[in-house]
This record gives C-alpha cells, structure tokens and sequence, in this order.
C-alpha cells in the first residue's frame, strides 16, 4: 500500500542511519529492510533506454498532461474544417469521458459493472424528458444537465444496492441484467400504463439544445455542418471530470477504493467501510455517464433505444482495458486509439494500412530487434511472393481482384492473392482456419512456433484484404472483440496501468 | 409457494391458458435447463463465469444448420451439432484458458477474457454464416393436441429428448465416476487433486459436457422456433445466468431445477404482463433469490463468497 504506512514501514530505526553511513553509502542500511525500501522501485523501475523514457514520462505532472489534451482536442476545428473530422473529435472526447467514468467502477472500485451505457442511456433520456414537447417540460440547461448527473447518480445507487451481498461475478450479471432491462423498456416503452414514456423504437426527437442565459448553443453551422460549440461543451465537460475525478482519487476516499481492489478482505478486517464504498464507486461512475449522455443528447437533438447498444459497452471496456484500467490518463488514450480505430475501419484503404502496421508494430513487439524477427518478416514475405507467383501462372484471375489505390494497395497486390471472384467457400473456411492456427500458436514454442507463425500471417493478410474489408461493419465488430481478448491475455494491466509485483 | 402462484393464476385467467403457458414453460425450462446445467459446472470447476456460454448455443445451432446444408439426415445433423460445439469447447480450454490461467490473471481479467471472447464469438458467427435467420429444418407446422392444450410436434419431440438429457445428466452426476469426480472438482479442485483425481482431464470432459450440453440447448431451442440467428444464444443466455444463480452457483441439480424453474415463471407471467417483458421477470426473481437466498433455492447453505 503507498502512502504513509510504507514510510513507516522503511523508516529507519533510531540510529540506524549513523550505523550505515559507518559502512558507507552503498553499504546495507542497519534496521532497514532493503527488499521493502526498494519495493516501489520494483514495481514502475524497467531497464534500459525504455525504463528511462518512462521514468521521465511518469514525471510529467498530470495537469501538463491534461493541459496538453484539451489544447490538442481545441486545435482540431483549427486544423480541419471538415464537419466529419469535427464530429469524430467531438464522439472522441465524448468515449474519453465515458472511460473516465467507466474507470473509477473498474479501475478503481474494481467491480465489473456490464450495465455501464444503461446510465449512459439513462443520462440521455433523462434530458430527452426533461428538455424537450414529450412532457412539456423545458428545463434550462444549465438546471437539466446537473439535474441530470444526480439522477445518474442515484440510478447507479440504486443498482448497485443488491451489489451489497454479491461478489465479482455476481454483480456482472445483474448489472449485465439491468441493462437488458434498460434495452427492454426503452424499446417497449411506448405503452405503460397507456401512457408513452419512451416512444420505443421511435425515440424521443426534438430535444432542446443547450442553451446558458440565453446563449443557444446550435447543433449545426449555417452550412449544415456540426455546430463547433458542442466540442468546446465537450472538452470543457472533460476538463471539469478529470480535475474533479483526478481530485477524488487523491482524496481519502480514492485511496479506500484502491485498497478494496487490492484486497476486499484486508480492507474490510482494516475497518473500511466496503459496501459503502462499492456503491460510491458505482454511483458516481453511472453519474459521470448520464452527465456525458446530455452531450450526445443535445447534441443529436435525439434519444433511440439502438444508441445504446452492447457493442457500445465493448469499446468502453476495450478502452479501458487497453489504456490500463486505474490510469486516468491512460484510459483516455485508451479511448482516443479505439475510438480513431473505428473510424479507420470504416475506410478500406485506410483500414488496410492499419492492419499492416499494427502487425509489423506487434511482430516488433513480440520478438523485439532480434534474429527471429528477421526469419518470421523475411519468411512471410517471401512466402507471399511466391504464393502469388504460383496463384498468377496458374490462373490471371486468381490475382487481379485488388480494389482500391494507393502505395499500400500497389504493393500489397504484388503480393497477395486476391481472386477477382471468390468461390463462397473460401470466405468461412479461410477464416475459420486462421481463428484455429492462432489458437494452435498459443501451444506452440520456440522454431515449430515461427513456422507455423509465417503462414498464419499471410492467412491473415489474405483474409483481411479478401474477407474482412468486403463487410466493414461486422469487421469492427470482430476486431474490438479481438482487441479486448489479445489484450487481456498478453497484457492485462494495459499500456499505462500500474502494473504489479506478487510479494510472496 | 410456485403452487400458490399457480392456482391463483388458474383462478385468475383460466385453468386452459394456466395449462398451455405451463406446458410452454416446461418447453423454454428444458433448454434454459441444458444450458445452465454446463455454465454452473464450468463455474464450479473453475470459477469462471463463462459469458460466451450464449455462444456455444448459437454454435451448436448453426452447426446443425451447417450438417443439414451438407445434406445430412436431420437427427446426425444434431449430433453433428453438438459433437463440433464440444469439441469447440475443448479447443478453447486448451487455446485459450489453460494458458491465461498459467499466467494468474485476476478474476476481473478473467471475466472480461471472456466477455471479449462472447463478443468475438457473437460476430465472427454473424461474419461467417451472415446475420440473416436461416431455417433449421424441423417441421414447426404440425402439431399435437394433449386434451384442451397444444403443442408443436417439432416441440414435444425437443422437449421430450431435452428431459430425457436431463435425466441422464443427472444420473451420471450422480452415480457414474466421472460425475462424481466431476462434483468432487467443483466442491474444491484442491481436495481433488490431493485425493489422486487427474484434474486437468476432468476439467476437459466437464468443457466438452459444458459445451456440448450447449450446443444441444440452442438446437432443441432453434428446432420448435425454425430459425437461427447469431443473437440466438445472447438473447437465452440472461435466462440461463438466472437459472444458474436460483439453483445455487455450482449446483448441478440446482441449475437443472432452476432452469425449468426460470422457464415456468417466465411463460406464467405472459399471463399478466408484457411477453416482452419477460426478461424482467427472470430479473426479478434472480433479485429476490439473491437477496433472500443468496446460496440458492437448492443450495446447502454455503456462504457466496469462497
């Protein structure tokens, strides 16, 4: 545990330091336990070039971190005018502040909480009822959106009260449960009671734009463009989040939480309040959520029951997961990759480059600059070219299907086979195939493990030009999914998570 | 208490429809049973809550979909289905979770592992097969009458091989070796291993009987509705995690009764509400169970927490 129980644990004993520097400096400490006074060293220190970069990195204070987001987020209308830039930077900063609030159930509460876009759901439609002809309630901005983060807050009380008695596993499943509910009842809420509360699949439509004394906040530009000010709202939200949480994590409460993920049982037998604490988690995490869904809400000037769907709460979590739960401002970039990923995967010659960066980036990754690498990249190349050779004097037809242009499209179509017409049969049992040989990897080591390595990558260079960039939409799908699963098994406390040392 | 319920429903809405949504609920607790039954032993043995589970549902499913398109008679296209998905098991466990819990992840890490790997799962189906329903080949136009109620012929003959699954589950967790080794494991997989019982292949078998059970709940399930899609098993599965948490998490027997159980009081409470509500009765009675018996309905007692 950090904080002022280490110090008194390293302490030295009286006297103990004139006893060491009788030794000299470098000596062991007398009365000083050097395996625990080292023990923090052990956790962050790493060798080398890249220990020392991190060591620096890790220095930055957090407000220059957060300084030097919200700048780069404000310059983007300033670098492009283009509206859908624009838009993705302001569904950006929106994922960014759902995986702030994501992190501090799961991060630092350590509970698994799978109803997470419910309050995300529950903020947007709050707003829907409170700001807009469904009820005839206008209620100014500036009333609406605290209103609405309180409402979050106590839904997420209110869900995680059976969360009382319950473990891990449990509460994912009833929070999992709430969620379908929330789907449930969103969509069939046109009719309670004979009364429409939700409008079902229709949505409530018409919502009222910010507005703050009298200022309006336009959704759209004169042009029909996105209207600018809502990323400016945005970012300002972000920034007020992040400070307020950054604070709140320093705070009493903050160290519980991180105590209860460490060790329920030790914090409980230490006195803290577990239940208690469980529940703050979780409800200030639902609060940050409905607080973001006013943004989209107002935004959109539009709530539907599909905005809140499951893949929505797969790219939270694989945001949170990839940035390193517990990490503030690892989690944001978390979200800024996954978010710029998706739209990358959108476009066929952008999400071809993608893929094969990601893959050099991750071979680099696995083997580092070694000789194994060489054999693996050179054999995979070389198997490319001779693949399409053989395929190109069998047939022309076998090769000439390449869509699209550009650098990586010419050269990849040197190299791999791309039919112009694929038989139905190659798609699944292609793809199928690749799933198995990557499963087969994990149990393979040392050369059979290279050698099985090659092929597998050229399958999987053949299945994304051949497969996956004809269906973008499952494609993404498919990747988060993957993205989530590789990142939990080759690294589970994510880029910038604290990682941790068994003390045995 | 379930019969109270019962007869004021009869009293209420007509013995007929009492007896035709019950018959329903024993058709919709078979397969909640199936599937339950492979999640809590997956649980027991491991202390994994397997969210991909809905996914072996729609795996087996398809696969019968698949046995069928090859041309295959309908009953080995079944077989076919259920042999592939506890195969599928099989694999998973030697891929993918043998080696993730070598390296002690947490149990948080764990969970999500396995959210990811449902979500995967879900879309790579969708990603091969299409998202569009295709046919699963049983008759769902003929039917039988029982008296004043009715059912599909394709839904007596599901549930009909369903119980009888049931039952033979049951019996060799009771008295076979392997079922008893099995429930050994789920007690506590250190005793059983100190008591000379090969662990790692009983964790298999209970993958492949997991899975298998699995696949065979999505086919008895896709057979009367006479259609699969890739959310087939998401949309079963919140009902099977209730079955699971009401019989008692590890229980075998609990997760079979719990099962029927879920099914019963689903189908009764068509009576009164919403049928698209259904899954908020499910969620209220894993809320009251938890609650009030967090072991379970047939727990022994033993506290939730290990």
């Amino acid at each position: 545990m950090p904080g002022p129980l280490d110090d008194d644990l390293t302490r030295p004993l009286e006297g103990a330091a004139e006893a060491a520097s009788a030794e000299g400096p470098t000596g062991p400490a007398v009365g000083r336990d050097e395996w625990v006074a080292r023990h923090g060293e052990r956790i962050t220190r790493r060798s080398g070039v890249a220990g020392t970069l991190e060591a620096r990195l890790a220095a930055v204070p957090w407000w220059a971190w957060l300084t030097l987001l919200v700048a780069a987020a404000c310059l983007v209308p300033v670098v492009s005018d283009s509206g859908y830039v624009r838009r993705v930077a302001f569904d950006t900063v929106v994922f960014m502040l759902l995986a702030l609030g994501l992190n501090i159930v799961v991060g630092w509460g350590g509970l698994l909480d799978l109803g997470y876009v419910a309050f995300f759901g529950i903020g947007a439609y709050a707003y829907a009822m409170l700001a807009s002809d469904q009820f005839g309630v206008h209620l100014p901005s500036i009333v609406a959106i605290p209103l609405v983060a309180l409402i979050g807050f106590v839904a997420g009380w209110l869900v995680g009260l059976p969360s009382r008695r319950l473990t891990g596993d449990y509460l994912a499943i009833v929070t999992l449960f709430f969620f379908q509910i929330f789907l449930t009842f969103t969509n069939n809420g046109d009719d309670v009671f004979g009364r429409s509360l939700t409008n079902g699949p229709n949505g409530i439509l018409d919502l009222d734009a910010f507005s703050f004394f009298g200022w309006t906040l336009s959704t759209t530009t004169a042009q029909g463009q996105f209207g600018i000010a809502y990323l400016y709202a945005a970012i300002v939200v972000f920034g007020i989040v992040y400070v307020a949480l950054r604070l709140l994590n320093d705070s009493r409460t903050g160290r519980a939480w991180r105590s209860l993920r460490e060790d329920p049982l030790a914090a409980e037998l230490m006195g803290m309040p577990v239940n208690w604490l469980k529940l703050l988690a979780f409800a200030f995490g639902a609060s940050v959520a409905a607080l973001t869904g006013t943004l989209t809400a107002a935004l959109n000037g539009s709530v539907f029951p599909q905005d809140f769907a499951f893949p929505l709460l797969i790219a939270v979590y694989t945001m949170v997961i990839l940035g390193g739960a517990g990490s503030q401002l690892g989690v944001v970039i978390g979200a800024i990759l996954i978010s710029v990923l998706l739209e990358v995967l959108r476009d066929p010659g952008d999400s071809r480059s993608m893929f094969y960066m990601l893959a050099l980036l991750a071979l680099v990754g696995v083997f580092r600059l070694s000789r194994q690498l060489a054999v693996v990249l050179g054999g995979t190349i070389v198997l490319g070219f001779a693949a399409r050779a053989v395929a190109g004097a069998i047939d022309d037809r076998w090769t000439e299907g390449m869509q699209g242009s550009g650098r990586v499209a010419d050269w990849s179509s040197e190299w791999v086979i791309v039919p112009t017409q694929l038989a139905s049969w190659i798609a699944p049992v292609t793809y199928i195939g690749l799933i198995a040989l990557v499963l087969m990897l994990s149990l393979l080591h040392g050369w059979v493990r290279i050698a099985v390595l090659v092929p597998t990558l050229y399958l999987a260079a053949f299945v994304w030009e051949n497969v996956m960039l004809a269906k973008p939409e499952p494609t993404r799908y498919v990747v988060l999914g993957a993205i989530l699963v590789a990142v939990m098994i080759v690294r589970p406390n994510g880029l910038l998570g604290e990682r941790r040392v068994e003390i045995v | 208490m379930l019969a109270v319920t019962g007869i004021a429903l009869g009293l209420a809405e007509g013995w007929r429809e009492l007896g035709q949504v019950t018959l329903n609920g024993i058709v919709a607790g078979n397969y909640f049973a199936l599937g339950a039954v492979g999640l809590t032993l997956i649980f027991g043995v491991l202390r994994l809550i397997n969210f991909a589970h809905g996914e072996f549902l729609t795996f087996g499913a398809y696969m019968m979909v698949l046995g069928n398109w090859l041309g295959f008679p309908l009953p080995v296209s079944m077989v076919v289905g259920v042999a592939t998905t506890a195969v599928l098991g099989v694999v998973l466990e030697v891929g993918l979770w043998r080696p993730v819990r070598r390296k002690r992840v947490g149990e948080l890490q764990l969970l999500l592992l396995a959210l990811g790997l449902a979500f995967f799962m879900r879309n790579a189906i969708a990603f091969v097969a299409g998202p569009e329903d295709r046919a699963a080949g049983g008759n769902i136009t003929a039917g039988v009458d029982l008296g004043p109620l009715r059912i599909g012929r394709t839904e007596l003959i599901a549930t009909a091989i369903g119980l009888t699954v049931i039952l033979v589950v049951a019996l060799v967790l009771r008295y076979s070796s392997l079922g008893r080794q099995t429930r050994a494991l789920a007690d506590s997989i250190q005793l059983a291993e100190t008591t000379g019982i090969d662990t790692d292949r009983i964790v298999l078998v209970t993958w492949a009987a997991s899975a298998g059970l699995a696949g065979l709940a999505g086919i008895l399930y896709a057979l009367p509705a006479g259609s699969v899609n890739p959310n087939l098993g998401f949309s079963l599965i919140l009902s099977i995690f209730a079955a699971v948490i009401v019989g008692g998490v590890g229980n075998a027997y609990g997760a079979l009764l719990g099962g029927l159980l879920i099914g019963l009081v689903q189908e009764w409470s068509t009576l009164v509400i919403d049928p698209a509500m259904k899954v908020a009765v499910g969620f209220a009675v894993l809320i009251a169970v938890l609650l009030l018996r967090p072991q379970g309905l047939f727990g022994h007692g033993r506290p939730v927490d290990r």
